[in-house]
């Protein structure tokens, strides 16, 4: 059989061959397929996140719908100290103390007083119960021990403090004592007086504890037995209030300043003052 | 590029795919099979074609691979043998036709793809991914049997 008899005779054959109606109509009908959906690793961790946060949720009872604003557990324990707010104010117009000695220029003591309290009507006796608006301004203000007036024991007029800012050696040369053997050490920051007081905002005692930090970073507390206020009338005086402290007196009105010797730590004496 | 509807080529190109589906699997069901699948590949593969010629030779690869892939099924080398029923067409054909179906499948493309849609021996090799020298092999040899199927008398119709 020849090429073009072959290819005649089978094109004939096959051309008889087509696809049935049936078939042609179902390849018509054909719909696309939908796009396989293509999940990336990104999507997957998404998805995962989302099913994690919705088990967390279901699990806690939370419900999306509250106005919790993100929270969705807490236990809230509110601890309400007494609350001191201090202002450091540059040194200006405090009268410098005698300088026995020349003045040697090293570590500085930064010297803060509390907020004034409120001021209190002056209470014509000493004996008037205690002041409450201190209590209730939630300031805790130590039983005075010693002279002068106070907001607690009815001062007849109440100076707000100043705060000045001395050196080392400075507030030494003021107490008249002997710089060389108190200074031994430094502290850094503000310091707290911590209270403990009773339902009523008052200090159930005159014991306090001392936070300050030392220029190391460590965090001393002390434990102060005894605080002394000291008004005008008793400028300049120094009193020795007892073992580990000093109570002192600056210039211009009440102060809750206490100075105060640590003997806890290591044995090293610090500095302590500005309350 | 080739600008064409799927309904174009379904009318154009459905016949020539179950032709070519026909000669290899000799089963007009595995056919109808075959050639639908090939229209869900092209309306799945979006695939854009260089020219119309481009697309035909892609619907015959795909043809040629579903084939491929239908001779490969387990299914079907349990089935093939009940499956073979082009000895029962509507029309009669001629011995030549018969003959061509007893030839090999490998053979059966060739023939099919030269004589039938007329491409040459490179063009089958590319479409077969085949060297043209086996193409060429195989289409000598393929009319080798033939004739010597025809001469012996041993092509059976009907």
């Amino acid at each position: 059989m020849e090429d073009k008899e072959f290819i005649a005779q089978y094109k004939k054959d096959f051309d008889s061959i087509g696809a049935s109606d049936e078939l042609k109509n179902t390849v018509k009908n054909l719909k696309p397929q939908k796009p396989r959906r293509v999940v990336t690793p990104f999507k997957a961790a998404i998805g995962t996140v989302a099913a994690a946060v919705m088990i967390f949720a279901a699990v806690h009872d939370y419900s999306f719908e509250k106005d919790t604003s993100g929270v969705i557990s807490e236990t809230v324990v509110f601890t309400q100290l007494p609350e001191a707010q201090f202002e450091i104010v540059e040194k200006k117009d405090v009268p410098k103390p005698q300088k026995a000695t020349p003045k040697p220029q090293k570590a500085s003591v930064v010297i803060v007083t509390p907020e004034p309290v409120k001021t209190v009507a002056p209470q014509p006796e000493a004996t008037q119960p205690e002041a409450t608006e201190a209590e209730n301004d939630g300031i805790a203000v130590m039983a005075i021990e010693g002279n002068g007036p106070s907001p607690r024991n009815g001062g007849s007029e109440y100076i707000p403090p100043s705060v000045e800012m001395w050196t080392i050696e400075e507030y030494y040369t003021y107490l008249g004592t002997n710089v060389s053997q108190k200074i031994a050490g430094s502290y850094t920051g503000a310091q707290t007086l911590e209270f403990e007081v009773g339902a009523d905002g008052v200090p159930l005692d005159d014991t306090a504890v001392l936070n300050f930090a030392m220029n190391n970073g460590a965090t001393v507390r002390i434990t102060v037995s005894k605080l002394v206020l000291f008004d005008a009338s008793l400028s300049g005086t120094v009193t020795e209030a007892g073992n580990g402290y000093n109570a002192y007196k600056v210039s211009g009105g009440v102060y809750y300043n206490v100075y105060a010797t640590n003997t806890t730590k290591d044995g090293v004496t610090d500095l302590i003052n500005n309350l | 590029m080739y600008r064409y509807t799927y309904d174009e080529i379904a009318d154009k190109y459905i016949d020539t795919i179950y032709r070519l589906a026909l000669s290899r699997t000799k089963s007009h069901s595995y056919a109808e099979d075959i050639t639908q699948d090939v229209f869900v590949k092209l309306m799945s593969a979006n695939k854009k074609f260089d020219s119309e010629e481009h697309l035909k030779a892609w619907l015959l690869r795909v043809t040629i691979n579903l084939t491929k892939d239908l001779f490969a099924s387990s299914w079907y080398k349990k089935t093939s043998e009940l499956d073979e029923d082009v000895s029962y067409t509507p029309e009669e054909k001629s011995d030549l036709y018969y003959a061509v179906m007893k030839l090999p499948q490998k053979y059966r493309t060739v023939i099919h793809l030269h004589y039938y849609e007329g491409y040459s021996v490179d063009e089958i090799a590319g479409i077969t991914i085949a060297t043209p020298g086996t193409v060429k092999s195989q289409l000598h040899r393929a009319r080798q049997m033939i004739k010597d199927l025809m001469e012996e008398g041993e092509v059976v119709g009907g």
